[in-house]
């Protein structure tokens, strides 16, 4: 097995002490989740800015980021409406991105073994890029727990509608560059990142999925370079780590 | 303020996609655990997304979907990463970060 994190990226509850009173899993979400916000505020604001361009309404774009929660999907949906296309061949090409979905979710499936049904039925709505990301990470580091892990995975969809809504009735977005907030998400991976690159197997496998999304992206339309990318990398990973050695 | 028909069938449409693209893992692996190979291989995947997704993002110019070095994004990751190795805090990076691209994007 792989040795995930050893370290959480901070504010790990877990490390402080055993018995430290736990904070409570709205702070502790929103703590781990706060840059995910400030990413997807401004995203929010350019996508409903954009919908509201192409002639949605206010309650069809809040509606929509509250049931899609997702940026990809919805910018492509809407500019294919825009662009008039048949409803089915809108949403068959704007799922597609959204296929990447099913390895995340079998990821942290094993992370998610004590909830029951309805949480997860809720957990499940609330798996993005980012909010996946800080959540396996933290638990991988431990000290993490569901509910905590609901709060990271629902706090930025407020921040998303918010957005959104914000940007289709004001019909102004933030320019972009401002205040450095396009790079608030990478800034975040990149620390998540930095937590998980503990041995040489995940070194190789980030660095491999990382340049074979590259070229995937490359020659691929839209995002599927993001799935095929990180297959590569998990299985040239993973077959080092057979081939390399009994010792992690 | 209205929902018109099609657009309703949209966002049904693209909402139930994407969450059963999100709950089917959970509903499969909660019935049957996933098999030793799969889940060691699983082990892989939360690093190798973070690379697929990051990588692509920091060499490539989003408008033109160049790849290259000199862009903004990719001389920030730099100094971003050195704080993410110095520090280990999640905060200092993503500020380091933000600070770090807004005056990349106003040499390049």
């Amino acid at each position: 097995m792989q040795k995930p994190l050893h370290e959480a990226v901070d504010n790990d509850p877990s490390r402080a002490s055993p018995a430290r009173p736990s904070p409570g899993p709205l702070k502790d979400g929103f703590l781990a989740a706060w840059p995910i916000c400030l990413s997807y505020l401004p995203l929010g604001l350019a996508f409903g800015v954009t919908a509201a361009q192409a002639g949605f309404t206010l309650l069809e774009i809040g509606l929509m980021s509250l049931i899609v929660y997702g940026g990809a999907a919805q910018f492509i949906a809407v500019s294919m409406m825009a662009g008039q296309a048949p409803l089915p061949a809108v949403i068959a090409t704007s799922s597609l991105v959204n296929l990447r979905y099913l390895l995340m979710s079998s990821a942290l499936a094993a992370h998610l073994k004590r909830l029951n049904k309805a949480g997860l039925c809720l957990f499940a709505s609330g798996i993005t890029d980012g909010t996946f990301l800080v959540n396996i990470s933290r638990f991988a580091a431990g000290g993490w727990d569901s509910g905590r892990g609901l709060a990271v995975n629902h706090i930025p969809q407020l921040a998303w509608v918010l957005g959104s809504v914000l940007g289709a009735s004001l019909g102004q977005a933030v320019p972009a560059g401002a205040a450095g907030l396009d790079f608030a998400l990478p800034a975040l991976f990149i620390s998540l990142l930095v937590s998980q690159a503990k041995s040489p197997a995940s070194i190789l496998t980030a660095i491999s999925a990382g340049l074979a999304a590259l070229v995937f992206s490359r020659v691929l339309p839209g995002q599927a370079y993001v799935l095929l990318g990180a297959a590569a990398g998990a299985t040239l990973g993973r077959a080092f780590l057979s081939i390399g050695g009994k010792g992690r | 303020m209205s929902i018109r028909p099609d657009i309703l069938v949209l966002i049904v449409g693209l909402g139930l996609v994407a969450y059963l693209l999100r709950f089917l893992p959970f509903l499969v692996l909660a019935a049957r655990p996933a098999p030793a190979w799969l889940a060691r291989w699983l082990d892989f995947i939360p690093t190798a997304i973070l690379g697929a997704i990051l990588i692509p993002t920091l060499l490539t110019n989003p408008s033109t979907r160049e790849i290259g070095l000199f862009q903004p994004r990719f001389l920030a990751a730099l100094p971003c990463l050195a704080v993410a190795w110095r520090t280990k805090s999640m905060a200092l990076t993503v500020l380091a970060g933000m600070a770090a691209y807004w005056l990349a994007g106003r040499w390049v």
